[in-house]
């Protein structure tokens, strides 16, 4: 379930990325017409104004001619889509703490360790594999 | 996509094998190893409480349980395949997974013995293929 994200609508406008990358590679012509782009759904949340990285201006572009779709509602698709991953990252994360704690500190802890003897450490460790 | 190093030991393993009897398999498993090694895979590893949580677990079931329908592998096969299945269920689950598995009888006994052992923490998930029924 995706949430409601603050992040409503970024301005591309004004933004003169590189005709070709570093090494010489050419990029997409950021001036050229779209193909048949739709208007982009409205929704809900604040308004805000960010500066865009080149790179990533540039990936919006061309997702926007891919869904036909302005590249602002590209760049707020491709936050919706790291923003799934990233909460996926977390619900992961404290899963695992979670678990990790119950292993190394939890339900199996024992207050009482102590160490045994060495001929004893052996016998159990062989009989893992006597099994 | 997300797979357990035991996963990926069976994986590997099981096309070597078959390149030994069948050299044309090579070709696959030079596929899987570049999979397994490249971006779009990522290998957990069988780590510090992984490895503490399937000692206790093949402490507690140390031969595999027996199926309904017939298994047609030798016994010491089956050991070895029950030993792996319960590194990757301890890996998995210690690293916030829940498992995919087309086996999924011998994981839901694992996850039943892990919750059984760490009773508070949140139990292991085990999925059948797309459109199995959950068991009974």
């Amino acid at each position: 379930m995706m949430r409601s994200y603050a992040l409503r609508c970024v301005s591309l406008r004004g933004m003169s990325p590189p005709k070709a990358t570093e090494d010489g590679h050419d990029l997409p012509d950021a001036d050229a017409p779209a193909g048949r782009r739709q208007r982009a759904r409205r929704r809900d949340g604040s308004r805000t104004t960010l500066r865009v990285p080149t790179a990533l201006a540039l990936t919006a572009r061309r997702y926007a001619d891919d869904l036909g779709t302005t590249p602002n509602d590209a760049l707020i698709r491709l936050a919706e889509r790291g923003a799934e991953i990233y909460e996926g990252e977390r619900e992961v994360e404290a899963l695992a703490a979670e678990r990790r704690a119950a292993v190394l500190f939890g339900d199996a802890f024992d207050p009482q360790a102590e160490l045994p003897s060495p001929e004893w450490v052996e016998w159990a460790i062989m009989s893992a594999r006597e099994e | 996509m997300v797979v357990t190093a035991p996963t990926a030991l069976e994986t590997i393993y099981g096309l070597a094998r078959q390149v030994s009897v069948q050299p044309t398999a090579k070709a696959g498993l030079a596929w899987y190893r570049r999979l397994f090694a490249g971006p779009l895979v990522r290998v957990l590893p069988f780590g510090g409480p992984a490895s503490l949580l399937a000692g206790e677990l093949r402490a507690r079931h140390p031969l595999p349980p027996t199926g309904a329908r017939r298994d047609e592998r030798p016994k010491a096969e089956r050991r070895v395949a029950w030993v792996l299945d319960i590194q990757i269920a301890a890996t998995a689950w210690t690293a916030g997974y829940g498992l995919a598995t087309r086996n999924r009888r011998d994981f839901e006994l694992l996850r039943d013995l892990i919750a059984d052992l760490h009773p508070r923490a949140t139990p292991l998930e085990v999925l059948g293929p797309p459109g199995e029924e959950p068991l009974g």
